[in-house]
């Protein structure tokens, strides 16, 4: 393809893609591309009403209100703990950082985490804010996964007694497991039924999200259900998760076994795995 | 479902004998209960290809059952057939197993680019219209239309800049495009509005460049006029000025298989269809005196 064409292309993305909107993407995007010598007007026309920066400012208008919108749509509450300017802001910072890449919207938001926990340190109250970030990514995620077959209570009583403790139990794609410090589930619980919602308190809790018949439910766990859940999601097998519950939750190992067994029940019931095998198998 | 709004004992006019498919709505997500529950009365849907190509989710679910009731036609917006990027071959088979999967009638984008250098700007940006360009923009139409073993239904986007390097108008480049690539159109009678008000270009010198026997499909829409501009939004109802666009085609080239695209602020199903009962009374009436 002619060069031309291509740096032309090459330019006009980056101008519209600019933080600081078309005015200032023309003058970063000029030298950049080898456009310094030429006026604006040589590249883009004037139009009767609009001069060639206000014709890109539309485009550049769009690109961000675009992106924007779709963020502000998967991260409601998110939203509302920042107010819709802080939000905005955080996400000029995250765009400019993560441009999008992928054909669909659906993807934009998929380095955010990592990006929030590396480079957003100077974001108020970031601990609460990752949180919210995580669920309302989590809840996208388990929204769009793929369906697999599960596996129901049946598959664990067909495994022999004596090698209960070494099954490991592989999750559904849709299905997550957190273990969150601010009671953020209420606080967007309160977000999407258009409620004001009380600041989020800081109370240690587990939180399960999962899909059933492409529905997301969001299940708040008991403490040692939650942490269970969590150990077996790491991939830990059986005996391993009821070890590290029993250290971290100081239940009797009867009181423990005597739940989990009702645990199961309610996780097969969910569909939470797709696989459940002995480490040998 | 009930008798059909348009679709009455009339056939297509395109040159692949594309069927009629009468009026149709662009399915969205708004209106999937009311789809589900009353499976009300409607020629066909189109299908935003780009919802369901990356997901697993309920719209999948949901469009397998659409399909089995409703014809559909596929309406991708990325598919960038005007960047100087490679063609996204991973991509087109992906939107190739969709057009199986759903039965499509026909599958299509925009003339655009949507992004370059791996980079996105997931909107519909204008092209210079050049010789050069055409010449690449036509050599890649006929590579995707030999991968996809069918024609490619290209559509006219509304644009908020010209490029100083155009050495031929739009509609020009679109039918030496349609002509030297041998793909269909997808006339959108709003977008001719909204972009001959942008730049000041005659929209009966457009439709009359443009060749019938190509256009497979037509769009209508609402938008939004600021004043210095005119934005294609895809909300509120079709005007006047932009059915009488649309009279003034159907009475042409006969029947066009017709779109409503509603986005923004999107009314009930209802709502979207009573606008779209406007095209039937436009098509009847025009029909008659041909």
């Amino acid at each position: 393809m002619n060069m031309d064409f291509e740096r032309l292309q090459r330019w006009m993305l980056d101008v519209i893609r600019h933080p600081g909107g078309a005015g200032e993407g023309v003058a970063a995007a000029a030298p950049l591309h080898g456009f310094e010598q030429l006026a604006l007007e040589e590249l883009i026309l004037p139009s009767h009403s609009l001069s060639a920066v206000q014709r890109l400012d539309i485009y550049a208008d769009m690109y961000r209100q675009r992106l924007f919108d779709t963020l502000a749509k998967d991260f409601p509450a998110l939203c509302h703990c920042l107010g819709r300017d802080g939000f905005d802001g955080l996400m000029i910072e995250f765009v400019s950082a993560h441009p999008p890449h992928s054909h669909s919207l659906l993807h934009l938001s998929d380095p955010l985490l990592d990006w929030l926990e590396r480079e957003a340190a100077w974001v108020p109250e970031r601990e609460l804010v990752l949180e919210l970030a995580k669920l309302e990514q989590a809840l996208l995620h388990c929204f769009h996964a793929p369906r697999v077959p599960t596996q129901n209570v049946s598959s664990l009583e067909d495994i022999p007694a004596g090698d209960l403790l070494e099954i490991c139990f592989e999750p559904v794609p849709s299905a997550r497991v957190f273990a969150f410090e601010y009671e953020v589930d209420p606080f967007l619980q309160a977000v999407t039924e258009a409620w004001e919602p009380e600041p989020a308190r800081k109370a240690p809790n587990y939180l399960l999200v999962h899909r059933v018949q492409y529905q997301v439910w969001r299940r708040p766990l008991a403490d040692s259900a939650g942490r269970l859940l969590m150990e077996l999601f790491a991939g830990r097998n059986l005996g391993q998760a009821l070890e590290a519950c029993l250290q971290a939750c100081g239940e009797s190992p009867e009181e423990l076994l005597g739940q989990t067994r009702t645990w199961f029940q309610e996780w097969t019931e969910y569909g939470l795995f797709q696989s459940i095998s002995t480490q040998d198998t | 479902m009930g008798p059909p709004l348009g679709r009455s004992a009339m056939h297509a006019s395109n040159r692949w004998n594309l069927p009629y498919l009468g009026l149709g709505l662009g399915l969205r997500s708004a209106h999937y209960p009311t789809i589900l529950r009353d499976w009300p009365e409607l020629d066909w849907f189109e299908v935003l290809s780009e919802n369901y190509l990356f997901s697993a989710g309920r719209q999948v679910a949901v469009l397998d059952r659409i399909v089995q009731r409703y014809p559909v036609a596929l309406h991708g917006v990325s598919l960038s057939i005007g960047s100087s990027d490679p063609l996204d071959f991973e991509y087109l088979g992906e939107l190739k197993r969709l057009a199986e999967r759903t039965r499509c009638k026909w599958l299509g984008d925009h003339l655009c680019w949507t992004g370059v250098a791996g980079r996105t700007s997931h909107d519909l940006l204008p092209l210079p219209y050049t010789e050069d360009v055409l010449r690449h923009v036509v050599e890649r139409v006929r590579r995707v239309q030999d991968f996809l073993e069918r024609p490619l239904v290209l559509e006219n986007a509304s644009s908020y800049l010209e490029f100083h390097s155009s050495s031929m108008s739009e509609q020009e480049f679109l039918a030496r495009m349609a002509e030297e690539s041998d793909c269909a159109l997808l006339l959108d009678v709003n977008n001719v509005y909204v972009s001959c008000c942008n730049h000041g270009w005659d929209p009966q010198e457009y439709l009359a460049a443009i060749p019938a026997d190509r256009v497979v499909q037509i769009h209508l829409a609402g938008h939004l006029n600021k004043g210095t501009h005119i934005v294609d939004t895809h909300g509120g109802a079709v005007i006047d000025e932009v059915w009488e666009l649309y009279r003034q085609w159907i009475q042409r080239s006969g029947p066009v298989s017709t779109l409503l695209e509603w986005d923004t602020e999107i009314p009930s199903f209802e709502i979207a269809r009573k606008e779209l009962h406007r095209a039937k009374e436009f098509g009847a009436m025009c029909l008659a005196r041909r």
